[in-house]
């Protein structure tokens, strides 16, 4: 496959300039793999609350689903497990709108 | 980079008090920003998503608790059942003793689900989280091609996010796609390569916007200073034939078409006209 000409004007690549064998991918860098994945669903930006300096961001929409209970200090005082099934059950609450 | 490596003229890290750090290595360690190396060394536990050789070596230099989070990964399982597990974890250690970290390779908000549902929730627990700005694969892509985005517009998308949202794409503006190799599953995989099926239906729905013979490229930035980026040329209408080489770290960019859409002449004309300029700039001093 030809690739001497740049791909367009505006915004010119030559794979040949860049590597000297085009086309060779190596097999696969398994660090790459997934650390996390897809920025998706229009609904989570769609939110508001995007404030820079932490406690703020995000913080409308889902507060609906956590409690009053539900702060950091009034889980602290749970046995380990029992805290841990809660905040699993919150986080599966916060993220129901994702598919991806 | 070692812990406790803040002196007397090191500024202070930002936010004391803060209970998670959401932050990325870049793609190599020397992406590593001093901001994220004063943080990490405020942590009382790091947890990593990472499968750069070395991570846990290399955030033991900051903490002596590193907790690698992959080990939540099962093959085959849902990988966002997973995310949730992985943001739950660090919640947890974050409500027993913070300051704790999630570091992921990259950028902590780019392909990052589990620092997402950390910073969604953990802000509602009433946490603070603070996330640092790390070196991104979009920061390296543009890097390795030799690319400003402002030249003709960018637009980005998630590839099987892509396919599921049916998002429009704007053939005037380059066009980034990521995880191409990981297209239509959300069940994780470690092992073997895309089947060129996998590929059919992303190749037509880029068809709608772009010819067959319309040439992308595939990249992934090397981990370390001294190799080349991996660049794999392809046409728009071949892209099954190359899903073998596709692989889960690749992204892939669209150069966007040669025609440029039309111009406002008469903002055009503006651009360098003093009148106009005295018109929207209110002089001071």
């Amino acid at each position: 496959m030809p690739h001497s000409a740049p791909f367009n004007d505006s915004a010119p690549i030559n794979v040949h300039a860049m590597r000297a064998e085009p086309g060779a991918v190596a097999g696969g860098a398994a660090w790459f793999a997934e650390p996390g994945a897809v920025a998706g669903g229009a609904a989570w930006f769609a939110e508001p609350g995007a404030v820079a300096g932490g406690a703020a961001w995000f913080a409308q929409p889902q507060d609906a689903r956590v409690t009053a209970s539900d702060t950091a200090a009034t889980l602290r005082t749970l046995p380990s497990d029992v805290r841990r099934q809660r905040l699993s059950s919150l986080v599966d609450k916060a993220t129901g709108d994702f598919r991806l | 980079m070692t812990s406790g490596s803040e002196t007397e003229t090191t500024p202070a890290p930002q936010g004391a008090g803060v209970d998670v750090y959401l932050a990325g290595l870049g793609l190599r360690p020397s992406h590593i920003t001093p901001e994220t190396s004063r943080a990490l060394a405020r942590c009382r536990r790091i947890h990593h998503i990472s499968y750069v050789p070395g991570t846990d070596e290399l955030l033991r230099q900051y903490c002596d608790d590193v907790v690698d989070l992959r080990s939540l990964y099962e093959s085959g399982s849902d990988r966002l059942e997973t995310y949730k597990a992985q943001a739950t974890a660090v919640l947890d250690s974050a409500i027993e003793q913070g300051p704790v970290g999630l570091v992921v390779y990259g950028h902590p908000l780019i392909l990052a689900m589990p620092s997402m549902f950390v910073l969604r929730l953990g802000s509602s627990l009433g946490l603070r989280v603070r996330t640092l700005p790390a070196v991104s694969a979009l920061d390296c892509l543009l890097a390795d091609l030799g690319i400003d985005p402002t030249v003709t517009g960018m637009q980005m998308h998630e590839a099987t996010d892509l396919l599921l949202y049916q998002r429009p794409i704007v053939p005037g503006c380059a066009t980034v796609l990521w995880q191409v190799g990981s297209l239509a599953t959300r069940l994780h995989v470690t092992v073997g390569h895309s089947r060129p099926e996998r590929l059919m239906p992303l190749r037509d729905y880029l068809l709608r916007f772009y010819p067959p013979d319309h040439e992308a490229v595939s990249v992934s930035t090397a981990v370390t200073e001294d190799e080349p980026p991996e660049l794999l040329a392809l046409r728009i209408g071949e892209l099954p034939e190359h899903s073998a080489r596709l692989h889960l770290g690749a992204t892939l960019y669209i150069p966007p078409v040669k025609s440029a859409g039309p111009v406002d002449e008469a903002l055009a004309a503006k651009l360098t006209s003093t009148d106009h300029l005295r018109s929207i700039v209110e002089t001071t001093g």
